[in-house]
């Protein structure tokens, strides 16, 4: 019984630390102008855990992972959402490939991804709200992003390393 | 499944446009839920800003008693002139036999949430409806206004900054009377838009809130005018304003209630029954 209730805590660690990034994307560092520019720490941890254990976030996970940073961020309803699985999709679809490269490629396929989000999400918010906004504070998101990835990833992998090892997926 | 929940997020953003109650409600829900987590989480953040404000030499504190002096001798004037002119301006009310002025009331709260977006500027603070909060109030701080609440918890709000792209706030220029509105863009400089052509704006013209609308009560410091761009035929072109806030140092604020009823209805509610309660209501898209 302790085993199973280990079990399924284990395997709800992925969802957990990324919903711990979605929250942790909210709060307020006293450092001037980091508000504007915040890393997208939910997106490191989503891409990281689809690349190395995509069974970990099924599609209701990330659903839900969108829902939340929708809410915690105070996005347009959806936007979070259509994102994260976006996201989901491509980085699964490319499982075979990531999961077989070193470091280094995982890093340039989040930059890729990450690139991919921020014009995504520009194009979404010039949709709804009208008028195009300036891309700079999301570029240098985007830059801030691709920096903190491998000190993200490395604190993921502790985690990783800790579960048991995933089935093929 | 997943084309299922796609097409569902995709639903969710056409929706979002109709703002619909449930989705207000999921969204109040959830923030209070999560509110005791952020403000747990933004301990250790601003255990390390107190930490560097401990960190003070003698002679940043020395320079800054010596300037709190020279602000507190001048506050004491301003006090002196304040208190005069307050003395005669309930005179000619009386004589005038005018109402009396609309008097505000003020619920202090902590930030506890940025929206940590480069296309959002939206704040969570740690008040809520059981604190007396309510959808329209004005939000500001030491320095002037900040934005307006535009959701309500029972234990949060969300506040909406006048940097965002959705604020729209009734100003004035504070010397010239002059009416427009400002308008966020998402950067730390506002625009001043739709002043009267005759306008005399310059840089360094002081901005405050006009009371128009009745969403926000007039006089609170807005900002102040740091550009002024004219045409060659010397119209007036793209006109920025630097809000007085310091977005980086603020942690407290002070959420205004002036009891007058909004102009912006909140669905479903009718204007008598707005005037009635005499709250602002606002549908959060002015």
């Amino acid at each position: 019984m302790l085993y199973l209730i280990d079990n399924q805590i284990r395997r709800a660690v992925p969802f957990l630390l990324t919903l711990f990034f979605v929250l942790l994307e909210a709060i307020r560092v006293p450092v001037p102008g980091f508000y504007m520019v915040t890393p997208a720490f939910a997106l490191m941890a989503l891409f990281y855990w689809t690349a190395v254990r995509a069974r970990s976030l099924p599609p209701v996970a990330v659903f839900a992972l969108g829902v939340a940073a929708d809410i915690v961020t105070g996005s347009a309803f959806g936007t979070n959402v259509l994102l994260f699985l976006l996201v989901h999709v491509c980085v699964r679809s490319q499982g075979d490939i990531l999961e077989g490269n070193n470091f280094l490629f995982l890093w340039a396929g989040f930059c890729v991804v990450a690139l991919a989000v921020t014009l995504t999400n520009w194009a979404f918010e010039a949709v709804i709200n009208g008028p195009v906004v300036n891309p700079n504070p999301a570029l240098a998101r985007l830059v801030l992003s691709a920096i903190s990835y491998p000190l993200i990833a490395a604190v993921l992998g502790l985690f990783n390393r800790m579960l048991p090892k995933p089935m093929h997926s | 499944m997943l084309l299922l929940l796609v097409v569902t997020a995709g639903a969710m953003m056409i929706l979002n446009r109709a703002d619909p109650a449930f989705l207000e409600r999921l969204r109040t829900t959830v923030s209070d839920t999560v509110t005791p987590i952020l403000e747990a989480l933004s301990k250790p953040a601003e255990a390390v800003r107190e930490a560097g404000d401990d960190i003070k030499t003698a002679s940043t504190l020395k320079k800054e008693v010596e300037s709190l002096r020279a602000e507190l001798s001048q506050l004491r004037t301003w006090r002196t002139r304040a208190q005069t002119l307050d003395a005669e301006n309930r005179e000619l009310r009386r004589l005038l036999q005018a109402g009396p002025p609309i008097e505000a009331r003020f619920i202090g709260a902590r930030i506890i949430g940025d929206s940590g977006s480069a296309f959002v500027r939206s704040m969570l603070i740690n008040a809520g409806a059981e604190r007396g909060v309510q959808k329209g109030f004005a939000v500001i701080s030491a320095a002037g206004l900040i934005g307006r609440v535009v959701e309500t918890g029972t234990h949060s709000s969300r506040v909406l900054l006048i940097t965002d792209l959705n604020s729209r706030v009734p100003v004035r220029i504070e010397s010239s009377r002059d009416r427009g509105i400002l308008a966020g863009n998402n950067s730390d400089l506002v625009r001043l838009i739709f002043l009267p052509v005759t306008s005399t704006v310059r840089t360094g013209d002081r901005i405050v809130t006009s009371g128009h609308g009745g969403v926000f009560p007039p006089g609170l410091p807005v900002g102040e005018v740091s550009e002024v761009k004219r045409t060659d035929e010397g119209h007036l072109g793209t006109i920025r304003v630097r809000p007085f806030v310091n977005w980086n140092q603020i942690e407290h604020v002070r959420v205004v209630d002036f009891k007058m009823p909004g102009l912006v209805l909140v669905p479903g509610q009718s204007q008598a029954a707005s005037a009635g309660k005499g709250k602002p209501g606002t549908s959060g898209k002015e």
